[in-house]
């Protein structure tokens, strides 16, 4: 399959900033205090870049499983805030077989884009095409 | 300044099932590998895996102001521009991670509006319990130029 279905996330909540800056340590207060966002210079909170590249990381994980992704790579660049909408998509790029292994590795784009049309998080994803873990890369036992 | 090779800071935490589990529904995905060990085994995880971007729970044990301070940055004009991630291999819950961030490149380049921005790139490794590199981070954060007087 050379593109995923889209998703569709949102609309964004404070709720969702704030669960996140739980599960993910992250409690700048940029992200959840607007008296704070303001004095900063910001409309208001925002959505840590995280969070976003979270929720982008599965369309990844739904698309090439888990297990086969070698890379995931992020750019941040509009802000999400609290009533934004996203919209997940990607597409696969090319195949080009890993040197070192001699695997066949896929390289994909990804994008969050906002109902404005900016694109909010920009992603690259590189993936074995076998699904299975890699075991030539034996865990030792605990 | 910010010297390359500088140690940023370290940390360490344990994945545990219901980090996994808040993650997971943080970054609303859901997957039944992240609450369902035999769907996990039937996707070749030895147990539940982490998300992709799980790394980033190091943010509960790691001071990300400090860490900007000691870089020498001005932490109101500091953003991450992007994050890299290289999995060797899969993190599960139970893994004991070790993480060492240090600087591996430091560079300035003219803002679009005159002034210095400065790039700084950080290197996280974490390694698990036997000292092998389970995953590396990437991330660049970017020192915007000084807003004109």
């Amino acid at each position: 399959m050379s593109e995923p279905p889209e998703l569709r996330v949102g609309p964004i909540t404070r709720t969702d900033i704030v669960r996140f800056a739980g599960a993910g340590g992250d409690f700048n207060p940029l992200h959840h205090d607007d008296e704070y966002a303001r004095a900063a210079g910001f409309d208001g909170v925002f959505a840590m870049g995280q969070m976003q590249a979270g929720m982008l990381s599965r369309l990844a994980t739904d698309w090439l499983g888990l297990a086969s992704i070698r890379a995931y790579r992020v750019r941040f660049s509009a802000m999400v805030r609290p009533g934004d909408e996203l919209t997940l998509r990607g597409a696969e790029v090319g195949r080009r077989v890993d040197e070192a292994t001699g695997r066949e590795l896929v390289d994909c784009e990804l994008e969050a884009v906002l109902q404005t049309g900016e694109v909010a998080v920009k992603a690259w994803v590189t993936a074995r095409t076998s699904r299975a873990p890699d075991r030539t890369r034996a865990r030792r036992p605990r | 300044m910010t010297l390359v090779g500088t140690l940023v800071d370290e940390f360490s935490f344990v994945v545990e099932e219901g980090k996994v589990l808040e993650f997971a529904r943080a970054i609303k995905d859901p997957a039944a590998r992240y609450v369902d060990a035999a769907a996990a085994r039937a996707e070749g995880f030895d147990a539940i895996p982490a998300p992709l971007t799980f790394a980033v729970v190091a943010g509960h044990h790691r001071d990300a102001r400090g860490a900007v301070e000691k870089l020498g940055l001005d932490i109101t004009r500091v953003v991450v521009g992007e994050v890299a991630w290289e999995y060797e291999r899969p993190i599960v819950m139970g893994d004991r991670l070790h993480g060492r961030r240090v600087v591996e490149d430091v560079r300035t380049r003219e803002g679009g509006r005159g002034g210095t921005m400065t790039l700084v790139t950080l290197l996280t490794e974490l390694r698990d319990a036997d000292g092998a590199v389970a995953l590396r981070q990437r991330e660049t954060l970017i020192e915007t130029a000084r807003a004109a007087a």
